[in-house]
């Protein structure tokens, strides 16, 4: 018999302290980032990405100490909360940058719901078929059909209206938990085929459309989406507009080289060339200042943080925790795989942050309750000696 | 039982881990790919669109003449430059260098807030004059610097501008010199890298990379200014007397080949070339236009026959009818009923054309045809100047007894300016055919040491200084006797050979429409100095080479000779008079005279008195010397001591 420990001891420290190093390498980029925007007090945007860090690490904590499965109670009314808010941002939201993405007051705080709502959508989505799974369900194909119908039916509102804002970045993000949680209720292979062949035939008629009836097509992508499209395929062909952010970032990233120009002396991020280089496309100075081999610790960071989260979700018994726990997997590595491609090239550009290193309060926070919840489940997940019958 | 195990969520955990691990494997590869393997050009890249780099332009290397009289320099045209980042209210700066600039202020708005790291005004910033420039720097702006520039000065203005070409605002030679020695002349820019990063830090890595400009090498032309200045002043006047459509002028010095004056008319001020059309400023005519050389060519065809022993000039005779048959073609005489029985010297003193046939007769096609290629005939001279003309011959298939007559004497075929001097100087300085240059020498900017310098090059060797004698005693008779009369310059036995040739336009030779020229040199018995000018269909003249250019040449050749310190000769031929050409008047020696004296005694010169005093103290021209009747000698005048 295991020798019980209490809740707090269980805490993944190992975790604690990938995102403490992350908070360490958010701290360098940003101030070596963002300093040229208030040359005469370069510390402003790090002093607040510290207030952020700490609010942040309240809401974890606040997360991690009522027990998760007590959150059950509260994933119905946040859901609804969360689709309220959106309806609130599409009606009276305030529009910035083209898109109407937040409420509040420009000169105060702004608040974007849609950062909050990728919680709970996980949140509904763990809870909806944790109870699927509390009842036998008949391995049919018309059973899956109707398993995704209903996952669809909780996960598309928020995807659409984000979509809408327009946000393809984070509506993306909350189709990659919608498709995470699609694979973990355990559908049948055939099933997750249909949709990956779906979401594959849905994409090469974009395309097809686009290429034979382009009045018809700009229907459904807007010419901002497209231009970004446009952007990632050939940058060098639009080296002065839409092609203008990527190039540079490239060219900063590759100067870096192996070993990276050192803190502070990049040359292409202390130019003031890339727009945004503090928040959305912070991994650049990342690789340009420390070089392939920063870039590449940065990585390895992530995946042990994710190597982690799934550890925990394998250990917990609670299949609600499991489902909780991935979730929150996809929500992440959506978000890292998603910025840093945009960075090197490899997926078009969308406004995402990198998770726990841009600069910004509202991604942060929502990241930082995404880990409390993590770190809640592991602390409370029950050890056994053998295998617990079910 | 659960219709969900944990087996199955177990296993597709392992999926989902083995999913982001491909993830993140892509990226790390694309990662390696742009930093590693693209890294070093990307970085490359990233360095120059940094471009916080100021240039610092070299300066251009200044054309100087054979004795370093400054034909093309530098003078100060400071640039205005703004860094955006650095100014923190750009409607004031604005505003502020709208005014002193002269400029709108929208546009001087747009510039100060370019999303650039250093913003050029240009053009209205751009090499600015000084005053200028100092009210810019008197307002104290921030963000706002004057970067040192410069710009080309050409001190003589139109003064040997086909030759000299011109440099654009990036002083980058466009035309003549500036352009086929721009490499050597601009040197290689500098740069200082911008200090600061956008944080007001400074980054040591960065910072002092500051390059240096490498300076152009001047360039020490064989243009010798004196002669040029004589040459210009000697067009401006036969451009005012005659209205001709264009001039043509040359000086050589015919034992190296150097280039000692040039001139192309109509010209232009190369610091305004924007204001004449681009056919004058391309256009050098000396070795640009190609025309029929005329009677000048004579001397091509003399040469030959004298190498080849064809013709003893003194003793062989020839009975010139005024005309000539070839090959069914009645070619005439330039003297209507001919010159008569003549000597061949007196055949070549006349010009006679039937008498150069028959020398190009003696000599056969292909030996005539031979020689006209060796003197350079048909190819570029490969002078140091863009844009030559090769000229035309006839194919040597095609020339029948018609074609050779005519070449004989200068018809038919079309050669350039330069390809005359070049040809001329070989049959007079004993058969060496040179290269023509104008690059003499290149010096180093800093220390003034002579780097590389240009040594006269023989490309053939074409007839023997005996040859050569003979033809420079005839070209002297051809002066005081002939048709070249008009160049005669006491004291400096001048030889030489008039030219006019028929313009041909639409395979028609035009009517009272000329190019008029004469070719000289002197002094004949060791010449120094070949000129030749051509001037294109002057107005209200007999159009012939020995009315219109020969005074000219012969004006040249005097003045340049003296400014070059060549000894007058003794033994020369003297000057044979027409009837209606008064005989020289020999100047008297007026040096110790008092003004008194000279008004009470008569000379039918003029006097031009120059200084206060009472005594004559010096005089030009010199006592003893010849000039026409009416000349005007100087005199300086002075109070005598004694």
């Amino acid at each position: 018999m295991q020798e019980r420990k209490t809740a707090f001891q269980q805490i993944d420290f190992t975790l604690l302290f990938l995102l403490f190093l992350l908070m360490c390498i958010s701290f360098l980029a940003v101030y070596s980032a963002s300093g040229q925007y208030f040359p005469n007090d370069p510390t402003f945007f790090l002093r607040r990405q510290v207030v952020w860090y700490g609010i942040g690490v309240v809401l974890m904590v606040g997360a991690m100490s009522i027990d998760y499965d007590l959150f059950r109670n509260f994933s119905i009314p946040f859901y609804g909360l969360g689709i309220f808010l959106l309806l609130l941002v599409a009606l009276f939201g305030i529009e910035q940058n083209g898109a109407q993405r937040w409420l509040g007051h420009p000169d105060f705080l702004l608040f974007q719901p849609s950062e909050f709502v990728k919680i709970f959508v996980v949140l509904a989505l763990a809870h909806y078929l944790y109870h699927i799974s509390q009842r036998p369900r008949p391995k049919t194909f018309k059973e899956d059909c109707k398993l995704v119908g209903s996952v669809l039916v909780i996960g598309l509102p928020p995807f659409v209206l984000i979509l809408e804002q327009p946000d393809l970045g984070t509506a993306l993000v909350v189709g990659a938990v919608i498709l995470t949680m699609i694979l973990m209720a355990g559908v049948t292979w055939r099933m997750i085929g249909l949709i990956v062949g779906t979401i594959t035939v849905g994409i090469g008629f974009l395309v097809w459309l686009h290429n034979n009836f382009f009045e018809f097509f700009t229907n459904f992508i807007n010419t901002h989406q497209l231009n970004r499209i446009y952007a990632w395929l050939d940058p060098y062909n639009y080296p002065t507009d839409i092609g203008y952010q990527l190039i540079h970032a490239l060219q900063g990233i590759g100067a870096g080289q192996l070993y990276g120009s050192g803190f502070t002396e990049g040359v292409k991020s202390q130019s003031g060339a890339i727009p945004e280089i503090h928040t959305d496309f912070i991994f650049t100075v990342i690789a340009e200042e420390f070089g392939f081999f920063g870039a590449t610790v940065l990585i390895v960071i992530y995946f042990l943080m994710f190597y982690r989260m799934i550890i925990i979700a394998f250990t917990c018994n609670n299949t609600f925790g499991t489902y909780l726990v991935s979730g929150t997997v996809g929500l992440l590595v959506f978000q890292v795989f998603q910025n840093i491609g945009m960075a090197v090239g490899v997926m078009p550009i969308t406004g995402l942050a990198l998770p726990f290193i841009s600069y910004g309060g509202s991604a942060l926070i929502t990241n930082m309750i995404a880990i409390g919840i993590v770190l809640n489940v592991n602390m409370r997940t029950k050890h056994y000696m053998f295998g617990k019958g079910e | 039982m659960k219709r969900v195990s944990l087996v199955t969520v177990r296993r597709r955990l392992i999926i989902t881990l083995l999913v982001g691990l491909l993830v993140f494997f892509v990226i790390i590869l694309r990662l390696g790919y742009v930093q590693i393997f693209a890294g070093g050009e990307i970085g490359e890249l990233a360095a120059e669109s940094w471009s916080r780099d100021i240039p610092f332009e070299a300066k251009r290397g200044e054309i100087l003449d054979r004795n370093d009289v400054a034909l093309a320099t530098n003078v100060s045209a400071p640039s205005v430059l703004v860094v955006p980042r650095q100014i923190d209210d750009p409607v004031e700066t604005a505003d502020k260098l709208a005014e002193a600039l002269n400029m709108e202020r929208e546009r001087a708005y747009e510039f100060v807030t370019k999303q650039e790291s250093i913003v050029r005004i240009n053009p209205e910033g751009r090499k600015i004059d000084n005053e200028t420039a100092d009210s810019v720097r008197s307002l104290t702006l921030d963000g706002v610097y004057i970067a040192e520039d410069n710009k080309r000065h050409y001190p003589f203005g139109q003064y040997l501008s086909h030759v000299l070409g011109f440099a654009g605002i990036d002083n980058q030679g466009l035309t003549g010199i500036e352009q086929y020695y721009d490499e050597q002349l601009s040197g290689k820019s500098g740069s200082v890298s911008f200090y600061s990063d956008a944080k007001g830090r400074r980054m040591p890595n960065l910072a002092d990379e500051y390059t240096p400009p490498i300076d152009g090498q001047d360039l020490r032309l064989t243009i010798n200014s004196d002669v040029q200045t004589i040459i210009e002043r000697e067009l401006d006047i036969a451009e005012a007397t005659y209205n001709p459509d264009g001039a043509t002028a040359i000086a050589m010095d015919p034992n190296s080949g150097e280039v000692l004056a040039m001139s192309s008319r109509p010209d232009y001020d190369p610091e305004d070339f924007q204001e004449v059309s681009p056919e004058i400023y391309n256009q050098n005519k000396p070795v640009w236009s190609q025309y029929e050389p005329g009677s000048t060519f004579k001397i091509i065809t003399l040469a030959a026959a004298l190498e080849e022993e064809k013709v003893d000039l003194q003793d062989d005779s020839f009975n010139d009818p005024g005309h000539v048959e070839v090959a069914g073609q009645n070619l005439r005489c330039w003297k209507k009923g001919g010159h008569g029985h003549q000597s061949f010297l007196e055949v070549v003193q006349n010009s006679c054309n039937p008498g150069f046939v028959e020398l190009g007769d003696r000599l056969g096609k292909e030996k005539l045809f031979q020689y006209i290629g060796d003197f350079g005939f048909g190819e570029q001279t490969g002078i140091d100047l863009q844009g030559e003309g090769t000229g035309i011959l006839f194919d040597l298939d095609n020339v029948g007894p018609l074609e050779q007559a005519t070449t004989a004497f200068g018809q038919g075929v079309s050669v350039t300016p330069i390809q005359q001097v070049v040809a001329v100087s070989a049959a007079i300085n004993g058969g060496r055919l040179y290269q023509p240059y104008l690059g003499k020498e290149w010096i180093d900017s800093e220390t003034g040491e002579v780097v590389h310098r240009q040594n006269p090059t023989v490309q053939r060797e074409l007839i023997s200084e005996e040859t050569s004698k003979k033809v420079r005693n005839a070209l002297e008779h051809v002066v005081a006797k002939g048709t070249g009369r008009g160049a005669y310059v006491d004291g400096y036995r001048v030889g030489g050979k008039t030219g006019t040739a028929q313009k041909a336009q639409g395979g028609r030779y035009l009517e009272n429409n000329h190019i008029v020229s004469f070719i000289g040199f002197a002094p004949a018995d060791d010449p120094e100095i070949v000129v030749y000018v051509a001037i294109d269909n002057p107005k209200d003249t007999m159009q012939f080479g020995g009315t219109v250019v020969a005074p000219i040449v012969g004006n040249i050749i005097d003045d340049s000779l003296r400014a070059m310190g060549v000894e007058k000769r003794e033994d020369q031929i003297e000057k044979e008079l027409n009837w209606d050409e008064e005989p020289l008047k020999e100047v008297p020696d007026l040096i110790g005279r008092t003004k008194r004296e000279l008004y009470d005694s008569y000379y039918d010169l003029q006097v031009d008195a120059h200084g206060d005093g009472e005594v004559v103290v010096n005089q030009a021209p010199d006592p003893g010397a010849k000039v026409e009747v009416g000349s005007t000698v100087r005199i300086y005048l002075d109070d005598k001591e004694d």
